[in-house]
């Protein structure tokens, strides 16, 4: 059990069977590299976007929050025991889901898209009751909270949107959302959780404590904005949701109406707010040198520029695959080794700490010790390749001039592969580090008071 | 170094004194006299009675829960171990009732926490 009261399986399965449902998209990707430049609403390319996003990002993000909310309000969960089912509802959902977009059975979308929803809201409303018991909600647990809404909100939107395919009668309801769709879920579900969690980790595992919380109070109204904005696609006058034509629109802007600009400039407060908060985390950090898990967490937020760029060239397509494959998975395979190793440590050697007898028995390991940091490099390297390589390959014909009609042929596959050897490497550390039988690798890792993997005061200093 | 960071690396003995109008989140321990300051020694055997504090700021997870059950478990039946956090130790609370112990936390208005841990007649009489 954890300290919260919840079993540390619940976040280690979500933890888990995301990780290997992100392996399967890139493993799809693999077998079908014509994906790649396919259509954003083929089959096979919904089946992907949606195993990264619902299938691995949302079963993350529904992990995570059962040890780092407590942690962010002070109180444990109201309902620790309601996680397990939720794991399982949710799974199963997400895989009925990916099913029926790979067969086109929009039924079965919307059968897995429900469950999917229902073990969500479960969760969610685990949170909330458990947020009305905190004294105060810190600005990284509001982050963390809303994420989750606009994670409920975002599967919501998506039901409707299969439903309409299922149930003509809804069509006409289900027009013009795919906007809000696609703000909440990326910028609202995925980015609030970076800005939050993200906050909180990168305080606890680069030692930068005392930060304001400035950063993620922009980024929140950045969101919030954008989704407004997104919304306003739907909703607004003629005038501000249809594209400006010539001579209004400037040549280089690939996005095109007063409804979308304002939304990607919304955005851009929004990245530009999570970057300034890892760029103080950084320059304040007490640890010198972050660990593998971190770096890749820090890596992954350079993809979000290139993302808002790739948007204001008018590529969204490439925006959503640099954000998802580039940001949200990089970063998030890194973190997860991270809260995994501290879950499966607590639940599996936090009992011997202090207790005479029990590490002569068997050494205790550090946090350190349970983690493969050359694993956790090369697949923070791999992943990055994979994802420029797949937006290289989707450059057409500009590829063909540079690389050769051959080589331009090949970079999907080989960006693919490597990519699905990067994740399948990301699964084999988490089942390392949940079940690996980790040794101590120094001395001075027993359960002294000397510190183990914490830093010297001296030696890490920035 | 200077700040509270400077005090993290080691277990620090101090004098305990509970910061007056604090917030007591439900426990299972007597509450705080707000004039309680009992003396101690810094050898780490601290004599019944007495109170050892043990300052955790500035340390990555999970290194203050593992500076926290060592030192509660050198402590001797009756010490009594006040901790301080950077947040409240949701993750060292279960560990601490499978032990026996009884505590307190208390909010603290920077974000941080005090949590004060009695060790009663043993954690094998308590088991």
């Amino acid at each position: 059990m954890t300290a919260t009261g919840t079993p540390a399986a619940v976040p280690l399965r979500f933890l888990l069977s995301g990780v290997g449902l992100f392996a399967v998209a890139w493993i799809v990707l693999s077998v079908r590299p014509d994906l790649v430049t396919a259509h954003p609403l083929h089959p096979g390319v919904l089946t992907v976007v949606h195993a990264v996003t619902v299938g691995f990002g949302a079963s993350v993000l529904l992990g995570a929050v059962h040890p780092l909310v407590p942690v962010l309000l002070g109180v444990p969960l109201a309902a620790p025991r309601w996680g397990g089912p939720a794991w399982a509802i949710f799974t199963a959902g997400a895989a009925a889901l990916l099913g029926g977009f790979w067969t086109s059975s929009y039924g079965l979308v919307a059968a897995g898209g429900s469950a999917a929803t229902l073990g969500t809201l479960v969760v969610a409303v685990d949170l909330l009751r458990t947020a009305r018991r905190a004294r105060r909600i810190p600005w990284p647990a509001a982050c963390v909270l809303a994420s989750v809404a606009a994670l409920t909100i975002t599967l919501l939107l998506g039901l409707l949107l299969a439903s309409a395919r299922v149930v003509p009668q809804l069509a006409p309801f289900a027009v013009g959302w795919t906007p809000l769709h696609l703000t909440v879920g990326l910028a609202g579900a995925f980015g609030l959780a970076m800005l939050g969690a993200g906050h909180a980790l990168l305080g606890m595992f680069l030692l930068a404590h005392g930060r304001s919380f400035r950063a993620l109070r922009a980024g929140a109204v950045g969101v919030l904005a954008a989704a407004t904005f997104a919304a306003s696609t739907r909703f607004g006058p003629a005038l501000w949701r249809e594209p400006w034509r010539e001579p209004w629109r400037e040549p280089w802007l690939g996005v095109t109406s007063p409804a979308l600009i304002a939304t990607a400039a919304a955005l851009a407060v929004a990245a530009a707010a999570l970057l300034l908060d890892a760029t103080t985390a950084w320059k304040r950090r007490m640890r010198r040198r972050p660990d593998a898990a971190v770096a890749g967490w820090l890596v992954a937020l350079a993809w979000i520029p290139v993302a808002w760029g790739l948007l204001m060239l008018g590529r969204p397509s490439d925006a959503v695959i640099a954000f998802l494959l580039g940001a949200v998975g990089t970063g998030i395979c890194g973190m997860s080794i991270k809260i995994a190793a501290f879950l499966t440590w607590q639940h599996r050697y936090a009992g011997r700490i202090g207790v005479d007898g029990a590490s002569d028995a068997a050494p205790t390991p550090t946090l350190a010790d349970m983690m493969l940091p050359r694993l956790a490099r090369w697949t923070t390297g791999a992943l990055t390749v994979a994802t420029l390589g797949v937006l290289v390959a989707r450059s057409g014909t500009a590829l063909d001039a540079v690389l050769g009609p051959g080589l331009a042929l090949a970079l999907p596959t080989v960006a693919a592969v490597l990519g699905a050897t990067a994740a399948c490497g990301a699964l084999a550390h988490l089942t390392w580090i949940v079940a690996g039988p980790h040794r101590p690798r120094s001395e001075g890792t027993s359960t002294t008071l000397a510190p183990s993997d914490a830093p010297t005061r001296t030696g890490a200093v920035a | 170094m200077s700040g509270p960071y400077a005090r993290g690396n080691r277990a620090t003995l101090t004098r305990v004194k509970a910061a007056p109008g604090a917030r007591v989140q439900p426990g299972r321990m007597r509450a705080i006299d707000a004039n309680e300051d009992e003396s101690v020694t810094d050898d780490g055997a601290a004599p019944q009675g007495a109170a050892q504090t043990l300052d955790n700021r500035g340390l990555e997870p999970p290194m203050p829960m593992v500076r926290t059950l060592e030192a509660f478990e050198r402590l001797p039946s009756g010490g009594t171990l006040t901790i301080r956090n950077d947040r409240v130790p949701v993750h060292l609370l279960p560990q601490l009732d499978a032990r026996g112990a009884r505590y307190q936390v208390e909010e603290l208005a920077d974000g941080g926490a005090r949590v004060v841990i009695h060790k009663g007649p043993g954690p094998e009489a308590a088991r």
